[in-house]
């Protein structure tokens, strides 16, 4: 939202429909995108979903509307997103690699126990760009966005298998499939 | 006994009001008409609103809500709580209670697209026509297997149900989850994906909608016609022939009304843009046409036009599914020696026992035929998002039973009608829906939910008590 704020102050982008979704669910976000496309006569030119599996919902009403492709957001890197990344109807996937997140935390947990000060451990910056602006000492691990164009990324992360990924997607339509 | 012809001549009868006489004379449950009446206030309500602030798309009052698009996606919206909310009320009626089947859900859901995706899919090959028929009859026996298993507990091992089931709400989600680790599994295969009405496959297309309702049509006035002969064979009153000709009229004309609405909801221009093309039909250039009475498309655009390319949906085939469930749980729960049963024992579950009806066993196959509309759900919900998770149909019950309440359906027993509870969760979804066309946050739509079932309940009491 805060690189979609100047758009939007400035009305080059219009939010045609915000809502949250009752508990995550992606029945919920789909009833919710498909009452969000009627509202608006199909003008929807993308959509920004807190999560993979609300994104799912969003493609499905999409789809049924003929609509699948344009710009879809999600985050997870859930495994049935990234072979919609891979299949074109989902546009990205912020994926924050679950065992670079442990180990680094593992590293500094021992780190810690060793007595090292919680400044001086590798990789540690200040942090306040939270709600309070409370200043703290944290690592912080740069998210990988998964798009067409770097499926491999995960593949070779062995987050997901080359078939999870490439169902049904044909060869070469994305970067490691 | 004297040959009593009509109603209308018995001597009591003949002081009341016409409207009182009407109704009688009809058999029409005025707190059904109540329901149909509040219903219509609420779409228009809706449509008046979502037109000023969301602007017009056509809609019968100038908004987005009385237009086919919306309506049709609205049946499409409730098809799976009203498949369960039929079930819902036998149990009910009999003075039980399922809390497990938004849980059942996710889990059948879950276990069947496993299933699907990662057994039957690489072994039988991707699309191959053994899939859904495999994967429904999966669906609706672990439905029926598991909802028996609530139903043996409660009977046989005299666990309340709703502890038996409540305990069923929290493990069942948790064997969803370990089934699949909590992952979302997807896609479907397309032959499956045609239960959620999301691809114009399946859609029935206007010519099918028109016969299935001249059928249903038909159905209605033999119905009577039947009806009339076998109250004349056992001597019991008959209604006026007046009464029967409008009741005909009135079930053909809801029939036909819906059909029109459903058959005037043309394909998405998208869909018809792609379908053209992989079927080689050439779209006709568009000329813009005033008054809008159809789609066509223009090269890219897509326009409205006089005389354009334009595919019309007709019923969608979990609208189709949710009709003939309730239709099929109509004639159980009151033409079947099962349906009779459930309401003697909702009436009391001593005498009916006393009088020879095995009560545990009924138990348990009411528990299993609510199960297995389970399963029916599941596949409807699951082909619909194309894709199942452990989250799917999560905490569903509550809409399930609100449902059978507003429809109706007394906590008490032996009182509940299945269209009164499809209308429930017709009258609950288009709240939902509607809220959300206005774009109005979640919270406020489950406030209103929560208020319009206390409410519903309310009101029918104070009904009640005048009648009596």
């Amino acid at each position: 939202m805060e690189v979609l704020k100047e758009g939007l102050d400035s009305g080059k982008i219009k939010n045609v429909c915000e809502t949250f979704t009752d508990g995550w669910k992606p029945d919920n976000a789909q009833k919710n995108m498909e009452q969000c496309l009627t509202s608006t006569g199909n003008k929807v030119d993308a959509v920004l979903s807190e999560n993979d599996g609300m994104a799912s919902g969003v493609v499905a009403a999409l789809t049924a509307q003929g609509m699948a492709g344009i710009p879809v957001g999600g985050q997870d890197g859930d495994l049935a997103a990234i072979n919609r990344v891979a299949l074109g109807t989902q546009t990205v996937s912020v994926w924050k690699n679950a065992s670079d997140l442990g180990k680094v935390a593992g590293e500094a947990a021992n780190a810690l126990a060793d007595g090292t000060d919680m400044k001086a451990i590798a990789g540690v910056a200040m942090f306040n760009g939270g709600k309070n602006k409370v200043e703290m000492s944290s690592i912080l691990l740069a998210p990988t966005a998964i798009t067409k164009a770097n499926i491999n990324v995960a593949i070779d992360a062995g987050h997901i298998t080359k078939d999870q990924a490439c169902a049904g997607v044909a060869a070469g339509a994305a970067t490691g499939c | 006994m004297s040959n009593t012809t009509s109603t209308s001549n018995s001597p009591a009868l003949q002081s009341e009001g016409p409207v009182k006489r009407f109704f009688r004379a009809t058999e029409i449950d005025a707190r059904m008409l109540g329901m149909i009446a509040a219903l219509f206030l609420i779409w228009c309500a809706f449509d008046i609103s979502s037109g000023i602030w969301r602007g017009n798309f056509g809609g019968l009052l100038g908004g987005s809500f009385l237009t086919p698009r919306n309506l049709w996606t609205l049946l499409v919206q409730t098809s799976s709580i009203a498949v369960m909310s039929t079930g819902m009320v036998l149990l009910i009626v009999m003075r039980q209670i399922d809390l497990s089947v938004g849980s059942m859900l996710s889990m059948v859901a879950v276990v069947t697209a496993v299933v699907q995706v990662f057994e039957l899919s690489p072994m039988l090959g991707v699309g191959h026509p053994m899939i859904w028929p495999i994967a429904v009859v999966c669906s609706i026996a672990l439905g029926a297997l598991i909802g028996a298993f609530n139903g043996a507990l409660t009977a046989y091992a005299k666990i309340p149900a709703f502890i038996v089931t409540l305990g069923g709400l929290i493990c069942y989600s948790g064997l969803a989850f370990l089934v699949a680790r909590g992952e979302t599994v997807a896609p479907m295969d397309k032959t499956f994906e045609v239960f959620g009405g999301g691809i114009p496959i399946s859609w029935l297309g206007p010519f099918w909608s028109w016969i299935i309702a001249l059928i249903v049509c038909a159905a209605i006035v033999f119905a009577i016609v039947n009806g009339r002969r076998q109250r004349l064979r056992f001597n019991f009153p008959l209604r006026p022939v007046w009464a029967e000709a409008f009741l005909a009229a009135l079930g053909s004309a809801a029939v036909l009304g819906v059909t029109l609405v459903m058959n005037s909801y043309p394909w998405p221009p998208k869909l018809i843009e792609n379908f053209a093309k992989a079927n080689n039909v050439i779209i006709p250039a568009g000329i813009e046409d005033k008054d809008g009475s159809a789609i066509c498309m223009a090269a890219e655009k897509a326009v409205r036009c006089a005389d354009g390319l334009i595919y019309y949906t007709g019923y969608s085939l979990p609208v189709l599914v949710a009709l003939a469930v309730g239709l099929l749980m109509t004639f159980i729960a009151t033409r079947t020696v099962f349906g009779r049963y459930v309401y003697a024992i909702g009436g009391n579950p001593e005498a009916a026992e006393l009088a020879g009806i095995n009560t545990k066993w009924m138990t348990v196959k009411v528990f299993a035929l609510m199960g297995a509309l389970v399963g029916v759900s599941s596949i409807i919900s699951s082909a619909r998002l194309n894709a199942a998770t452990n989250a799917l149909g999560l905490f569903n019950e509550l809409y399930v039973i609100a449902a059978a309440v507003i429809g109706g359906t007394s906590l008490a027993g032996g009182v509940g009608t299945i269209y009164g509870a499809m209308l429930g969760a017709l009258l609950m979804q288009s709240i939902i829906s509607g809220m959300s066309l206005l774009n109005l946050p979640t919270a406020y739509q489950s406030i209103v939910v929560g208020v319009v079932l206390v409410l519903a309940v309310w009101l029918d009491q104070l009904y009640s008590r005048r009648v009596k």
